[in-house]
């Protein structure tokens, strides 16, 4: 009778202890969601978005800052910044444009990219500096 | 009933006005910032819109580290003034769930977008911009985050490159100071003082 309660003890055990393990891989040690695989993005022009910011800051902030955007436009620069690139796509307006922080794993698609060509990037909204600000973005196909 | 309604107009008015207020000061600080820049002598400015601030966090029971990079800063090589501003919700971190935990409960990103340093390198007639070479440095000034301002002192290296001059410096961030909040469930796992890195790779404009 002992011998089954002590089994049944460290069955409990070996059960709770790989459920933490399951939850601790599940939530903390996992990366950042694919902004490519979200249901929600908003699709936008960089010339629309940065008018928008530009204008109404914290109406724009409201609508897409943490929100997944997807944002066509023209290449104006591409940069590599220790390791990581960022594209800058034109906003047709001299007074800022739509940056985004690539992914890394997109690197070797990034330095093909040419200036002036249309592509549609899809990442996180930071917010404006000078700049609207787009993180962990990757080049939809 | 009337009156109160117009109290809640007026309140209202009030809100939008201030909010517009802080929303074009914000702006005409980042635009004079760059068309100054600009404007003023060219040969002297440096700007970057991809500096980089990480912080590092050790504690027994957790490391946390953030990197950001979403800085845009300007150095006058003449006067040696340097700012900087950051989004606040530009720090990444190595998961979703710590990023979240970050900008909603600790630094309340929505609330405080932005965070930013004003500052002067007091020897800034060390450095000679026409010749290649590492250059040390000290500077003073003030730090803002969460609208709290604080005194900063330190010392920077400067890396001359070319056109290129790059600024590195390491402080120490007491969370405390800045009114980061730390919730009983997370004490012992956030440090009382972080290890910032701050990088800003300047181009000449």
């Amino acid at each position: 009778m002992k011998k089954k309660i002590a089994l049944f003890l460290l069955l409990i055990i070996v059960i709770a202890i790989a459920a933490l393990i399951v939850v601790k891989f599940a939530f903390f040690t996992e990366g950042h969601k694919d902004p490519l695989k979200s249901e929600d993005k908003i699709n936008i022009t960089a010339k629309k978005l940065f008018s928008f910011y530009n204008q109404y800051e914290d109406s724009a902030n409201t609508m897409y800052l943490d929100s997944v955007i997807s944002v066509s436009g023209s290449v104006q620069n591409v940069e590599l910044n220790q390791g990581r690139y960022t594209v800058t796509l034109s906003s047709e307006d001299s007074s800022g444009a739509v940056i985004c922080e690539m992914d890394i794993k997109d690197n070797e698609k990034i330095k093909s990219l040419k200036n002036g060509s249309l592509i549609n990037l899809v990442g996180y909204c930071n917010g404006i500096l000078i700049d609207v600000q787009l993180d962990r973005c990757k080049l939809a196909e | 009933m009337f009156n109160s309604t117009v109290a809640n107009w007026q309140n209202n008015c009030n809100i939008i006005s201030n909010k517009i207020a802080n929303q074009m000061k914000n702006k005409i600080f980042i635009t004079l910032l760059f068309v100054s820049s600009i404007l003023s002598s060219k040969a002297q400015q440096y700007i970057t819109k991809t500096g980089i601030v990480k912080f590092f966090s050790h504690t027994t029971l957790e490391d946390i580290k953030a990197e950001n990079r979403k800085v845009v800063s300007v150095l006058d090589s003449k006067t040696g003034i340097m700012e900087f501003t950051m989004l606040m919700k530009g720090f990444d971190f190595p998961n979703d769930l710590m990023e979240q935990h970050f900008n909603e409960s600790y630094a309340e990103s929505s609330l405080f977008p932005k965070a930013g340093f004003k500052g002067t390198i007091t020897d800034i007639s060390k450095v000679n911009f026409a010749k290649d070479g590492t250059y040390n440095v000290n500077y003073t000034g003030k730090m803002t985050i969460k609208n709290v301002t604080k005194d900063i002192t330190g010392t920077a290296s400067i890396v001359v490159k070319g056109n290129n001059a790059t600024a590195t410096t390491k402080i120490k961030v007491k969370p405390s100071d800045y009114n980061f909040k730390i919730p009983a469930t997370a004490v012992g796992k956030i440090s009382d003082e972080m290890d910032v890195d701050i990088i800003m790779d300047y181009k000449k404009k």
